[in-house]
């Protein structure tokens, strides 16, 4: 059933599985903000995506994309194309595939923790930050309104580990681009080559409004670690995040102005409540 | 046995089973609350809510005498106020980042909050005249399923227990031949807290064993009120 869930939610594209994992042996039965959902890849290597009705039945078929290495769904009609990442284009970068954390919390919350600078030195301790480097210098965050999408931008930020492959800490420019709601990727000044950026991208899939299978990758510059090394630093990240995610309350993210106290530091999750909100998305959100 | 009067003070937890700088989450009628103590021994209970990005403070880290919020270090004075933004360690914080806070007091051995008022003199006539209230000593927390009525009418009849005060049931016959109290905490409608406390013999040796005996018969009491069928 679609017909509770608001336009803005249901209109948009969902990462459901990666386009590796998802193999002819291995179909993904899931649910996509709240409706079961099952991807299969045939023979031909063509994915079919149903929704699937509670007692198992097809009800209907879903539009398929196979993007930056995931494959992408929607229960709504998007208006126009996805997102365009012209960094998956660009030559020596790797695409990492990190896998899926599920987090049982609203996908506002987990986009709004991932935007979010000031816990690094209390949740990512000597990896992240550090104390006493706990400021957060002025940043910028705003809505590109030609585009709809949210930067935050002008990021920095004291980083002892930035990435696997940092051997030494670090000032570390940070931006943040959110392309739609439960979209995020960040730029972050790339170890592995001088004045590139590598990127870390989140794509929560709303099971329901306060269960999430997060999908994440990296796409960066680095030819020294494995993948697994890469992996194994970016679930690390995500367990740290997890602890916290799971035991914010409400669940749902608040977007009544006041329900929760800002500071200048969370510029861009005050600006995040108030585009998703002014989109009009209701779901995974109070 | 039902007590008429309403239950203002609650029982959360054993004095000593929260420990200087630390913190934990407890329960009552369904709300979730953080106890934690400073450094110096003051111990508080506050709405589980961090009012800047709604982490649940049980989860932070007594520092001296605040409670530091895990996501973002936010650290909170007993009062309730914060005092210090480490995102921002030049802004004063203003009066809006404070924590919802209850009456917190230590009687009888255990921690007690009251989230209607603060009334502490209701609290030190629960057990005024009762021989243990006098030197308690706490022996141990144990945790039922089923409703206040259910559990209470769950206790053996050879306990001859009896609500001497909201949320205070004397056993006059422990199997220890000796007066304990119960302090009652409803967590939930369905799951209740029983804080036993007896009386101390002022010699910690003969306490520690007499907190030993009496955990000991607590588990066994424990069972008995999970399984109700089999104690018939």
């Amino acid at each position: 059933m679609t017909t509770d869930i608001d336009p803005a939610t249901l209109n948009q594209w969902y990462v459901i599985q990666s386009s590796d994992d998802l193999t002819m042996s291995s179909p993904r039965d899931t649910r996509l903000l709240g409706v079961p959902v099952s991807a299969a890849r045939r023979d031909d290597g063509q994915i079919t995506v149903l929704e699937v009705s509670a007692s198992g039945e097809t009800v209907r078929d879903l539009p398929v994309q196979e993007r930056y290495g995931y494959v992408w769904t929607t229960l709504g009609t998007p208006e126009g194309d996805l997102f365009d990442m012209p960094e998956f284009d660009e030559e020596g970068r790797r695409l990492v595939v990190c896998g899926i954390a599920t987090v049982k919390t609203s996908p506002g919350r987990i986009i709004e923790n991932f935007l979010d600078m000031p816990h690094f030195p209390f949740i990512h301790i000597d990896v992240l930050g550090a104390e006493p480097n706990t400021e957060v210098l002025p940043y910028k965050a705003k809505v590109d309104t030609d585009t709809n999408e949210l930067w935050a931008t002008d990021c920095g930020f004291y980083q002892p580990k930035a990435m696997a492959s940092s051997t030494e800490g670090s000032e570390v420019d940070y931006r943040y681009r959110v392309p739609q709601p439960y979209v995020a990727v960040l730029y972050k000044t790339s170890p592995g080559k001088t004045g590139a950026f590598d990127l870390v991208g989140i794509l929560p899939q709303p099971l329901d409004e306060t269960h999430c299978d997060i999908h994440y990758f990296m796409l960066v510059f680095d030819e020294e670690n494995s993948d697994q090394e890469l992996i194994q630093f970016q679930q690390g990240i995500l367990m740290q995040d997890r602890l916290i995610l799971e035991n914010q309350r409400p669940r749902k993210l608040p977007l009544e102005r006041g329900a929760e106290m800002a500071i200048r530091a969370d510029v861009a999750s005050v600006q995040y409540r108030r585009w998703i909100k002014d989109m009009g998305v209701g779901f995974g959100v109070q | 046995m039902n007590s008429s009067e309403s239950q203002t003070w609650a029982p959360v937890s054993g004095s000593t089973d929260l420990a200087a700088a630390s913190a934990r989450a407890v329960w009552l009628a369904d709300q979730d609350i953080a106890i934690w103590r400073t450094k110096s021994g003051v111990a508080s209970a506050w709405r589980n809510l961090c009012p800047h990005r709604g982490m649940r403070l049980s989860f932070g880290q007594v520092r001296g005498e605040k409670l530091v919020c895990r996501y973002h270090g936010w650290a909170f004075e007993a009062s309730g106020q914060c005092q210090g933004i480490p995102a921002s360690p030049e802004m004063k914080p203003p009066p809006t980042a404070c924590a919802e806070t209850y009456a917190c007091r230590e009687a009888l051995g255990l921690i007690w909050l009251n989230t209607t008022d603060d009334n502490a003199d209701a609290l030190s006539a629960l057990a005024a005249d009762n021989e243990i209230a006098k030197s308690p000593l706490f022996c141990k927390s144990i945790y039922v399923e089923g409703t206040k009525d259910d559990i209470v009418e769950r206790l053996p009849a050879d306990l001859g227990a009896s609500e001497i005060a909201p949320g205070l049931i004397s056993l006059s016959a422990s199997s220890q031949g000796e007066n304990v109290l119960l302090g009652v905490q409803v967590c939930s409608p369905s799951r209740l807290g029983l804080h036993i406390v007896a009386k101390s013999a002022a010699d910690q040796d003969k306490d520690n064993k007499r907190r030993l005996q009496i955990g000991k018969w607590a588990q066994n009491l424990r069972w008995q009120l999970a399984n109700p069928e089999a104690m018939k």
